[in-house]
Parts: structure tokens; sequence; C-alpha cells
């Protein structure tokens, strides 16, 4: 084998590659409420994508050793807002692939441990009222 | 005419002042009298409007850590609690969800707070009361903890940062109040506000999450009137401090000087 063919072989299989690596996230349930201009929803998106679990973990610190429950960047209130509602007929667990969290933490393929303990939807008397 | 009255008092001063004269079945009337007017002030003491102890608990501004300024602390008196203490139990439960974990055994079921009955065998009298984390100063929990998942909270509480927590269970056998538990099996459908899980040990929390809200625990507002009341124990005006300054109260195995933030009556 010439080393032209090999050159061919290795370009093809690189352009296969390339097509096959799709770097569009995968569609995510809406969420409840919305910024109110379009550049606060396009910071919103940036700075969580690559930071949530930095900002969680931090807040989770301050939470839990020194009492500060407000919401932002609890995990309360992010699941309060993109997490549907339960109702009666239609209860988001975080085991679905719906879940706002799952959908992407399947597509890359990370293990999601929060909700073994924490509530993955908000307030449960919800559910227990539409039941 | 306000001589005669002086002399009154005087006299009834006196009267209620144990002599080397007295017949013995007087001296028996009078230290009865004087017993009971005691309990009768404990009893006067405690028997404040709800109200009051509510408006006590302040709210701390919602983005500030907690401070030692405060101890929270909580005091049960048992002569009050018609029930023993169970509907004490059912509100933490409903609270914070434990107890009904499909796969757990009975021995397995996490117990957050339990009622101890004990019986004199003397006079036959039972005593019933709940028993939870007992909020430790100096908490064996937090000592023998590996990782420093068991800690104390500036404001008091005895916590598990369950993040941190490798469930080895060295604090549920350090405890001597059996206030800990372990949970062994995956749940589901947790309370937003008090999460659990398996593999990590949990107990009372004195409702942390209400008090950082400005609430009393849920068991204090479930209590029998006036049985149980619930305070800052740094706070000299408070309703707790002032009651356990003027009456003290038992701590359950005092012989260990563990300066417990749960106090209790008639125990």
């Amino acid at each position: 084998m010439s080393s032209l063919t090999v050159c061919r072989f290795i370009g093809l299989a690189l352009v296969f590659f390339v097509v096959g690596c799709n770097s569009s996230p995968p569609e995510l349930m809406a969420a409840a409420k919305g910024f109110e201009t379009e550049q606060e929803t396009r910071r919103h998106i940036a700075e969580m994508r690559t930071n949530h679990r930095n900002l969680l973990a931090h807040k989770r610190d301050k939470t839990v050793y020194g009492g500060i429950r407000t919401a932002k960047h609890s995990l309360h209130a992010c699941i309060d807002c993109h997490v549907p509602m339960p109702t009666a007929q239609k209860v988001v667990k975080h085991t679905d692939a719906a879940h706002f969290c799952t959908t992407c933490h399947i597509e890359v393929a990370v293990t999601l441990d929060c909700f073994q303990c924490h509530a993955d939807r908000p307030a449960l008397k919800t559910v227990e009222g539409a039941q | 005419m306000t001589k005669r009255i002086v002399e009154a008092t005087l006299k009834g001063q006196a009267r209620n002042r144990i002599g080397p004269a007295d017949e013995p079945s007087d001296l028996i009337d009078r230290y009865k009298r004087q017993f009971l007017s005691g309990l009768g002030i404990t009893a006067a003491a405690v028997t404040l409007a709800p109200g009051v102890m509510l408006r006590e608990v302040k709210a701390k501004p919602d983005d500030e850590a907690v401070t030692n300024k405060v101890r929270w602390g909580m005091l049960i008196d048992t002569n009050k609690l018609t029930d023993g203490g169970d509907t004490m139990v059912a509100a933490c439960k409903k609270e914070h969800g434990w107890g009904d974990d499909p796969h757990a055994s009975p021995a397995q079921q996490s117990q957050w707070v339990r009622k101890v009955t004990f019986k004199d065998k003397l006079t036959q009298h039972e005593t019933a009361l709940p028993v939870m984390c007992q909020h430790c100063e100096t908490a064996p929990c937090v000592d023998v903890c590996p990782t420093g998942a068991s800690f104390k909270r500036a404001d008091g509480i005895v916590l598990v940062d369950k993040h941190t927590c490798i469930g080895c269970r060295y604090c549920v056998i350090a405890c001597p109040y059996k206030a800990r538990s372990f949970v062994h099996e995956n749940l589901e459908n947790q309370q937003p506000h008090s999460p659990r899980g398996v593999g990590v040990v949990e107990s009372c929390t004195l409702c942390v999450h209400r008090i950082d809200k400005g609430l009393q625990p849920a068991c204090i507002e479930a209590a029998p009137p006036q049985a149980a009341v619930f305070g800052d124990l740094n706070d000299p005006q408070s309703t707790i401090s002032k009651v356990l300054a003027k009456h003290g109260a038992q701590q359950i195995r005092a012989d260990l000087s563990l300066n417990t933030g749960v106090r209790y009556w008639g125990i």
C-alpha cells in the first residue's frame, strides 16, 4: 500500500469522524420562567453550561454550613424553574431522559448523583395533591 | 392601721417559716405547701401564649451566614406531654419523610426522634419522652467523624454534611443518645427541603431549614400546649433562657458533660 493511499484513508476517516461529532447540544425542556432580554438568556446559558457544577458546589457549602438559603445558584431554584410541576398525568423524574438535567448528562455520559438525596422536581406536595 | 398590716404580714411569714417548735404534722403540711407553690411558679413561667414564643425566633437576614451569637435549644416538659411525645414524632416524620422506607426492616428504619418510656419501680409512675439529637456542645459524633462530615453549625445545631459523609457509621456508635440512623436503600420522592438518601447517616436537624426562615421546629409546633419551648439559649431575655435560669432542667446522661441543647423537665 502506497503512502498516498494511506494518507487518503486517514483523511477519509477524519472526515467521517468530524461529521459523526455533532457539537450541538440536545434539545432541553423549556424553563417555567424566562429572562427579560435575549442577552440575559444567552449569558445565563453560557455561564451555566460551563460552570453550573462549580456554582452549585459553592452554594451548597454556603447553605449547609452557613444556612444561606437564597434562591441564587441553589439547586432548589434550578429545579423549580427547569423541571415542570408534576401533574396527575405526568411526573418527570430524574430517571426519565426528558428530565432537564438527565438529558445532557446522558449525552455526555456523566453520572448524576444529586438526586439520590435531593428532590428531582418541584414541591412534592403538588404530586400528592394530584394523585 | 399600717402597723397592723405589717404585723399581720410578719405573722404570715413566720407561719410559713419552719421553726423548731413546730409539730411534725404541721411541718409536713408546710413543706407540701411550699413544694406545691414552687410547682405553681414553674407552671406559670412556661404558661405563655404561643405567639410570644413564635416572635422570639428571629429570622437572620437571608444572605448572612449563621453566627455563634445564638445557640438554639429546646426544653421539653414531660409532665405536660399528654401523649408522651407521639405528636412530636409524627410531625417530624411528616416534615422530613423518614420512617417508611419501602425495603427497610423495622430495625433498619430511620429514627430521627423516638419515644422512650420508663417506669419508676417504687411508684410505678411511667414517664415518656421524645429523644432526638441533643445538639451537644461537645458532640461525640463530631469528634469521631473521619471526614468532617459530622459537624456543629455556628449556632449550635449538630448536622451531617451528606456530601462528605462516607457512611462509615462511626458517629452512630459514638452517639450516647442513639440519635443517628443510616439509610440502607435508594429513595425517591424526598421532600425538597429535607434531602435524604442511600449510604449516608442522618439525624434530627432541629429543622434547620425552618429556623433559617425564622420558624420553629416542626415538633415544637405540633407539641401539646406548653409542653415544649424552643429558643436562643445565649439570649438571657428569651423565654427558654429565663425559664432555665429560674428552674433549671435535666439533661439525659448529664454525667457525660456534653452540655446538651435539648433539656427536659420531669425525667
